[in-house]
């Protein structure tokens, strides 16, 4: 695939933790080997982000979705497979990609602005352009006039849109987004999804992945939505999103053809949730026998 | 009334009523205690006193500080520098100061030397500590917010770590020089001077000049609290943010 964004080819993660022993006795007796244990998160995850993409990525909890967006910004290391974006491999964080946060990640000790200048502060581009920057997106995200404010000054909500400006103001080609309105109530969460639409709609042209619990925002923002399995991830289904960007809205949501969307992606990922659960209960049971 | 005046006033009638019941050798009142201070302001005592303590307190506590806030940060920066140094730090916080005079005596004398490095090494462990635990705890999304941004490794360090480091840095201060005050009084205590407001002291008590012992001990504290109250403004005025954030540890942070 030439125009692809981003692709994943085959990638494994696995986790090591060391394993405890479990009597007192066992403590003390020298070990041959210390014990860890692997916990395998990802394995021969593939799929491909092509250019200007919105794609969402939704899974049962602990199947690697998180773990493979880091992996993009290079937060992460593959153990196998490769990791590219732009035709290149990833590395280590790259100035293309602009990473949004579950618990958004301000700095308290900065101001509103100066949260926002932060990428261009570091990139060393002089306080008056990237004043100028940072407040443009600070309107774009609707905050005109709390420049000065500091986050904790902030509801959660308003915080994320300073999280959603800082980014946008290094102008990132691709936008990895965690969960960013995890940490948000119903209501809060809902008036942000729209607000995030509209301030795409504004930013045409990124590539953007968006991992998410919730369907309704999968589908509202995305024009595919990847389901991933339960541990170890992998892909499930990749499914597209039908409905023209310009309909992204209320209407939409409350449309039927929405419903049944949401509806057969709520069958796939429930199916994995079980499988989850299942592994689960193996998993304590055979610990304690 | 503030709560804070009121409180003042309130200790000084106990005091007050408390004094009227007992001998002049039991509690003096506040009339006598401050016609003491007023005796040790006019002969000059108290003032020569303040200028050789405070000389040696400001050394040994500025000296701890240097050291303290840095060694803090380096041992939360770079682990395994906090992993090598804690357990001495953690040993020099736990040790009985009163014990290793003698040692003390001998190596640097009974003079201005080893009162600074006494103190040096009474409020160094602790200040260290603090500052240790706020670069350890500095929260790990704020370090990758800044990687995302393709920050190096200095730029971590100026742009995050010092900047959550300072409400640290500050609780270090005001722990540092409350120890530095009894630091230095402990040490004047122990040490057979014959200068200082230790020195002061023990005459006072020697001679059963409850008054003038006192008089000099709430003039410690009181010296303490401003010194305290200050840097608390100026904390206020730095890092006003803080007041939203919930830091753990650190004495009264």
């Amino acid at each position: 695939m030439p125009d692809a964004k981003i692709v994943l080819d085959g990638v494994r993660k696995a986790y090591r933790t060391r394993k405890r022993r479990d009597s007192f006795l066992g403590r003390l007796l020298p070990e041959p080997r210390p014990q860890t244990v692997e916990v395998l998160a990802l394995d021969d995850l593939t799929f491909s982000v092509p250019e200007g993409r919105f794609v969402s990525i939704v899974g049962p909890s602990g199947c690697g979705k998180t773990t493979a967006l880091r992996m993009m910004d290079g937060l992460v290391r593959a153990d196998a497979g490769r990791v590219v974006v732009n035709g290149e491999p990833v590395t280590g964080p790259r100035p293309e990609c602009g990473f949004i946060f579950q618990d958004f990640g301000l700095y308290p000790w900065r101001s509103v602005l100066d949260n926002v200048a932060f990428g261009l502060e570091l990139r060393g581009i002089a306080r008056e352009a990237r004043y100028e920057r940072a407040r443009a997106n600070i309107e774009l995200v609707g905050l005109a006039g709390f420049e000065r404010n500091f986050p904790h000054q902030l509801s959660g909500g308003m915080q994320q849109r300073v999280g959603i400006a800082r980014t946008l103001t290094v102008e990132p080609e691709i936008l990895l987004m965690d969960e960013p309105f995890g940490a948000l109530d119903a209501l809060t969460r809902r008036v942000m999804q729209f607000e995030l639409v509209r301030i795409l709609q504004a930013r045409s042209g990124a590539t953007s992945v968006f991992v998410t619990h919730d369907l309704d925002e999968a589908i509202l923002l995305a024009d595919t939505v990847i389901v991933m399995t339960a541990r170890p991830g992998r892909v499930k289904e990749i499914v597209d999103v039908p409905f023209p960007r310009e309909e992204r809205g209320e209407p939409l949501i409350e449309s039927a053809e929405f419903s049944e969307l949401r509806h057969r992606l709520w069958k796939s990922l429930s199916e994995e949730q079980a499988a989850r659960s299942a592994s689960v209960r193996q998993s304590l049971s055979a610990s304690r026998s | 009334m503030t709560p804070r005046l009121g409180s003042l006033v309130g200790l000084i009638a106990i005091w007050w009523i408390l004094s009227l019941g007992a001998s002049p050798f039991g509690l003096p009142g506040p009339p006598a205690v401050f016609e003491a201070f007023v005796e040790l302001i006019e002969s000059g005592r108290l003032i020569s006193a303040l200028g050789v303590t405070l000389s040696s307190f400001a050394v040994g506590g500025l000296l701890a500080v240097l050291m303290g806030v840095p060694l803090g940060i380096l041992m939360g920066f770079r682990p395994w520098v906090g992993r090598a140094v804690d357990p001495y730090l953690t040993a020099l916080y736990v040790m009985p100061f009163s014990a290793i005079v003698p040692l003390l005596v001998l190596w640097f004398g009974i003079d201005e030397q080893v009162r600074i490095v006494f103190i040096f090494l009474f409020t160094l462990p602790q200040v260290a500590i603090v500052c240790y635990q706020g670069a350890r705890r500095t929260p790990a999304t704020l370090v990758e917010v800044a990687r995302t941004y393709m920050a190096s490794e200095r730029q971590v360090f100026w742009k995050v770590l010092i900047p959550y480091e300072v409400p640290f840095i500050f609780t270090a201060l005001r722990l540092g020089v409350g120890l530095a005050v009894q630091g230095m009084v402990v040490a004047e205590l122990l040490i057979a001077s014959l200068t200082g407001i230790g020195y002061l002291l023990e005459i006072a008590g020697a001679t059963l000049d409850l008054a003038t012992t006192l008089a000099i001990i709430i003039f410690i504290m009181v010296l303490g609290i401003t010194a305290v109250a200050i840097l608390q403004r100026i904390e206020n005025s730095v890092a006003p943010w803080r007041h939203g954030v919930t830091i753990e540890g650190g004495g009264n942070a």
